[in-house]
């Protein structure tokens, strides 16, 4: 059966996962409790600078509300490329979408515990990474 | 040295996680995380040990835990999620280096509700396993504490002690050591021990708890839910910093019996780094022991324990439990009466 309140579903998902209430949200996104929950439950159509508040409020882009893609927060947008991501992107001739690949899998390890490592991507060795993952980036 | 609470990471993890503004970040962050196990646990119903805790943070936070214990393993792991179409985890093997004890992985290839959408892979081989029970936790923390899609290590400080990593460190000793499971069991153990904390009873609720956690870890978690003024100190020979530092020129120091090592609980006594252990300390006398005695207590007062200035540190009483640890004597020192 399709998901006839993709969008409702969606906010309530990523509302939970936050552990937030409905109070909560629609505190945060500057709406009532009772409009929030009239979305969530499929009752009430959202305009789009209402739902542009939700997904600030839940860190979320329009885009992964609205069609379920894109699930990254708008911060994405922002990250540079590396200095030293990108000597290697031209010393070992990657395309841009290869570059943002690579950046892209370094960005799926969250975390090291680890008291030798640093966090910093312009002192990551690029070169190390690149030829363990270059398979991947066909 | 600055206060965590005020430590950038920090502040932009409170922020990311939407908690106020005012007041303590990381008890706001603490919070946090204890109200989404609060919730769980309420819609799933009470669990009785730390493994049926951790399986279902586990589970509803879709995080797998991988642990290896030899190379071969490790590859093993990592090869059969890069054939799942995640090449980031060929990168990991080359990583694990002496001071590296996990990685975790978001995967891109899963689900959102997929239970291995997140990957902790924990570094068990040699002395690393002793510490697996608190690494897992630490790496729940971080997932816990991912308030947004991409936790962006790269947008935070570079420094090896980074506040993201104390924080983590922090969360996991308060979730890892949950209250309502971990609290009646050292409450029992002391109450058998005549309301003392001893290495006895830190053996005794390690084995109840966690029998896989560390003994340091779980020593630390009993030390801060005791409601006693404990402190920890591990003593052996060694120089002070001074002359360490002097050089080869002149009479070589002579080694003393020194603190190595000091943390303490509220209203603890302040034991120095490198302060030297009185010789009519009951851990000098401990020290002197016959190697194969474990075990020891004893009553002293703080006013023998002085500054290289003559200072006391105290003048209250004190109970000191002791066990040897190679060449260390490791001690509990509890304040039992406070002099005005």
């Amino acid at each position: 059966m399709p998901n006839e309140n993709p969008v409702g579903n969606r906010i309530r998902e990523r509302r939970r996962e936050l552990s937030w209430t409905q109070e909560k949200l629609a505190k945060e996104a500057g709406i009532s409790k009772g409009f929030l929950s009239d979305v969530e439950n499929g009752n009430s159509e959202v305009s789009a600078s209402k739902l542009m508040d939700v997904a600030k409020a839940l860190s979320v882009t329009m885009d992964y509300l609205m069609k379920g893609e894109g699930e990254k927060s708008p911060e994405l947008a922002q990250i540079q490329v590396p200095a030293s991501l990108g000597e290697l992107a031209r010393t070992v001739g990657l395309s841009f979408s290869q570059t943002l690949l690579l950046l892209d899998m370094r960005s799926q390890i969250l975390a090291h515990r680890s008291t030798s490592k640093s966090r910093n991507l312009d002192d990551f060795d690029w070169r190390k990474f690149y030829e363990s993952v270059k398979e991947y980036l066909k | 040295m600055r206060r965590l609470d005020q430590d950038p990471d920090v502040v932009s993890i409170a922020q990311e996680l939407k908690l106020p503004s005012e007041g303590n970040a990381v008890s706001h962050i603490l919070y946090f995380c204890h109200e989404r196990i609060r919730g769980w646990l309420k819609e799933h119903g009470p669990v009785e040990s730390a493994q049926q805790l951790e399986n279902l943070v586990c589970r509803k936070l879709h995080l797998t835990v991988e642990e290896f214990s030899s190379d071969e393993e490790l590859e093993t792991i990592c090869d059969r999620y890069a054939g799942r179409g995640e090449g980031v985890f060929k990168s990991l093997p080359g990583t694990f280096d002496s001071e590296t004890f996990a990685t975790l992985i978001e995967r891109r290839k899963a689900d959102r509700r997929s239970p291995d959408r997140f990957v902790a892979l924990i570094d068990c081989r040699g002395a690393k396993a002793f510490r697996k029970f608190f690494t897992r936790w630490h790496e729940i923390a971080h997932v816990m504490t991912n308030g947004k899609q991409l936790l962006l290590p790269l947008h935070r400080s570079s420094n090896q002690q980074n506040g993201e990593e104390k924080l983590m460190d922090v969360i996991a000793a308060q979730i890892g050591y949950y209250t309502d499971l971990f609290d009646p069991i050292l409450r029992e153990e002391m109450r058998v021990a005549g309301g003392k904390l001893t290495f006895e009873v830190v053996d005794r609720v390690r084995a109840r708890y966690a029998e896989e956690a560390s003994f340091e870890a779980t020593m630390n978690a009993c030390i801060a839910r005791s409601q006693l003024p404990v402190s920890y100190i591990e003593c052996g020979m060694g120089l002070k910093k001074s002359e360490r530092n002097a050089g080869t020129t002149g009479t070589k120091p002579q080694p003393k019996l020194r603190v190595l090592k000091s943390s303490r609980g509220d209203n603890a006594p302040h034991f120095h780094l490198n302060m030297a252990v009185p010789a009519l300390s009951k851990i000098s006398s401990s020290f002197q022991e016959d190697f194969t005695m474990p075990l020891n207590l004893g009553t002293e007062n703080l006013s023998i324990w002085t500054h290289s200035d003559g200072r006391s540190i105290g003048t209250d009483d004190v109970c000191i439990a002791t066990r040897k640890s190679f060449d260390k004597i490791l001690a509990l020192v509890t304040t039992i009466s406070k002099k005005p």
